[in-house]
């Protein structure tokens, strides 16, 4: 069923996503037809350059924006107004819903990445670009030895993790404070957006914690209960260099899927128990 | 097995008390008129068979079970609001409905839309509110479901439209199936029951067959009705 709820997401998201980034890719290939052609014309032709420049910068900008705004208007729309009764209706379970947004997000998000490289490599393709990307890239591996390619794949994948479990992170925590907020009768987008604050800030006390407590762990001289401390990290420190990025990839991504489950628990008990549709 | 069944069922919010210790068995193969004043429980219990909500305390149990996936898949609910998205197609929201619901009968769908001169074509939010609410009605009734939850389905609709969605109704529900119409507009729907539930302040007032009841108190549902909740 998830899959089937994905279907739908994706399409309904698409009709908006999917011209935003047409406009991007066209807009990047006139600003660079315009640099080429216009920018030094004259004066009117100039102010044409610069008007699609700047309509560029604007369409990138708001692209970026646009995949947070669709986000959230979908989870309100969908899960919380008039087409909740739909929704939670189906026989599909409430992970199910909450799960198809965030991973319809995600994948948003990485569109707009990718559209993102694309504009820019519009803007600065050459004819032999692509030739000498991939010679580099070629020469690249060459140079690698093969325990540290072995490294280096793991590293991209353990990164996209890192990635796709923020992104996750992010969206969950504005369902969350949505689901909560929109509990209440009346003032409910402002109420969410005061909870997505104060989540905001137990996130940052919580990452302030965790340093101050690896900082202290560091710095530390052997004194009464220090000792595991001092132990954990001389264990760290005596890793190989390749591995201590694996953990601190791995460790940050542990941390990102317990913040998301923690957000998950808060959105799908306000969905099961606490919706209130109006 | 009753198909809807509530044990000392209680939801509140806040202070106010929406359904009050309400007890209820229906049997398949009914159309149960839910009857009463605005704010007497009506829609809450229905969102509660739907898992919309949940009991303060008691239960709900549709055909033995607690509200979950597997009995809304037995469920048809129409809800009092146009739940459908406007951006999609009426041809989409049949493929959205296909392949969602097992028990989804196409073809009665068509045959429908056909009927009423809608548009498969034509996405939702070019159509009127009312051919979007015959949609809406329409797709909750081309499913061959046990259980049919229709909330205020005639209310505020011209008379010629209710007619119509009476007798889609009448002419699409399974006769094993159950079909519970909570409304205020007794007088339109009465002809069609086969029993009747009072609710009263969150309690059921009365759970009786239409015909006994007409026949014991020698008055129409609609002259009792007026009778009981009288100002």
């Amino acid at each position: 069923m998830l899959g089937k709820l994905m279907k739908y997401e994706l399409r309904a998201t698409a009709r908006t996503m999917l011209p935003g980034f047409a406009a991007v890719i066209v807009l990047a290939g006139l600003t660079r037809l315009s640099a080429e052609l216009l920018m030094s014309r004259g004066d009117f032709l100039t102010l044409v350059g610069t008007i699609v420049t700047v309509l560029f910068v604007l369409a990138c900008m708001a692209i970026g924006i646009l995949a947070l705004i669709i986000m959230i208007q979908r989870f309100r729309d969908n899960l919380l107004g008039d087409q909740g009764y739909l929704m939670h209706t189906l026989p599909v379970t409430t992970a199910a819903n909450i799960f198809a947004k965030v991973l319809t997000s995600v994948i948003w998000y990485f569109g707009t990445a990718v559209v993102g490289m694309l504009a820019i490599l519009t803007l600065v393709a050459r004819q032999n670009v692509f030739s000498s990307l991939f010679e580099s890239i070629k020469r690249f591996f060459d140079w690698l030895t093969p325990g540290y390619a072995a490294h280096g794949v793991a590293w991209v994948l353990e990164f996209l993790l890192l990635v796709t479990l923020s992104l996750s992170l992010f969206s969950l925590m504005i369902y969350a404070a949505m689901s909560l907020g929109y509990q209440a009768n009346s003032h409910r987008g402002v109420l969410s957006v005061l909870i997505f604050l104060g989540f905001n800030v137990a996130l940052q006390i919580v990452g302030g914690l965790l340093a101050g407590w690896v900082f202290r762990s560091a710095s530390a001289t052997v004194t009464n209960g220090m000792e595991f401390r001092i132990q954990l990290f001389r264990s760290f420190s005596n890793l190989s260099n390749e591995s201590q990025i694996h953990l601190v990839l791995l460790g940050a991504s542990l941390l990102c899927a317990v913040g998301c489950a923690i957000f998950y628990f808060i959105t799908a008990d306000s969905l099961k128990k606490h919706l209130n549709l109006q | 097995m009753a198909i809807l069944e509530c044990r000392d069922l209680c939801k509140r919010f806040g202070a106010a008390r929406a359904l009050d210790r309400a007890e209820l068995k229906l049997e398949p193969g009914h159309i149960v008129g839910l009857l009463g004043p605005n704010g007497s429980g009506k829609t809450t219990l229905l969102k509660l068979a739907c898992g919309l909500l949940t009991p303060t305390s008691g239960q709900i149990l549709i055909d033995g079970r607690a509200p979950s996936p597997a009995t809304k898949a037995v469920i048809s609910y129409l809800p009092e609001r146009n739940a459908l998205p406007l951006w999609m197609k009426v041809t989409q929201l049949l493929d959205f409905y296909a392949d969602f619901y097992t028990d989804f009968r196409r073809d009665r769908a068509d045959e429908m839309l056909t009927r009423l001169s809608i548009d498969p074509a034509r996405p939702l939010s070019t159509l009127s509110k009312g051919n979007r609410e015959k949609v809406q009605l329409i797709l909750t009734m081309s499913r061959a479901a046990q259980l049919y939850l229709l909330d205020e389905p005639i209310g505020g609709v011209d008379p010629a439209t209710r007619d119509y969605i009476l007798q889609t109704i009448i002419g699409n529900y399974d006769e094993k199936a159950t079909v519970v119409i909570s409304t205020h507009l007794i007088t339109d729907v009465e002809p069609v029951l086969d029993e009747v539930v009072f609710l009263k302040n969150g309690t059921v007032y009365l759970h009786e067959p239409a015909d006994a009841l007409r026949e014991k108190t020698g008055k129409s549902v609609d002259a009792l009705f007026r009778e009981v909740f009288k100002c």
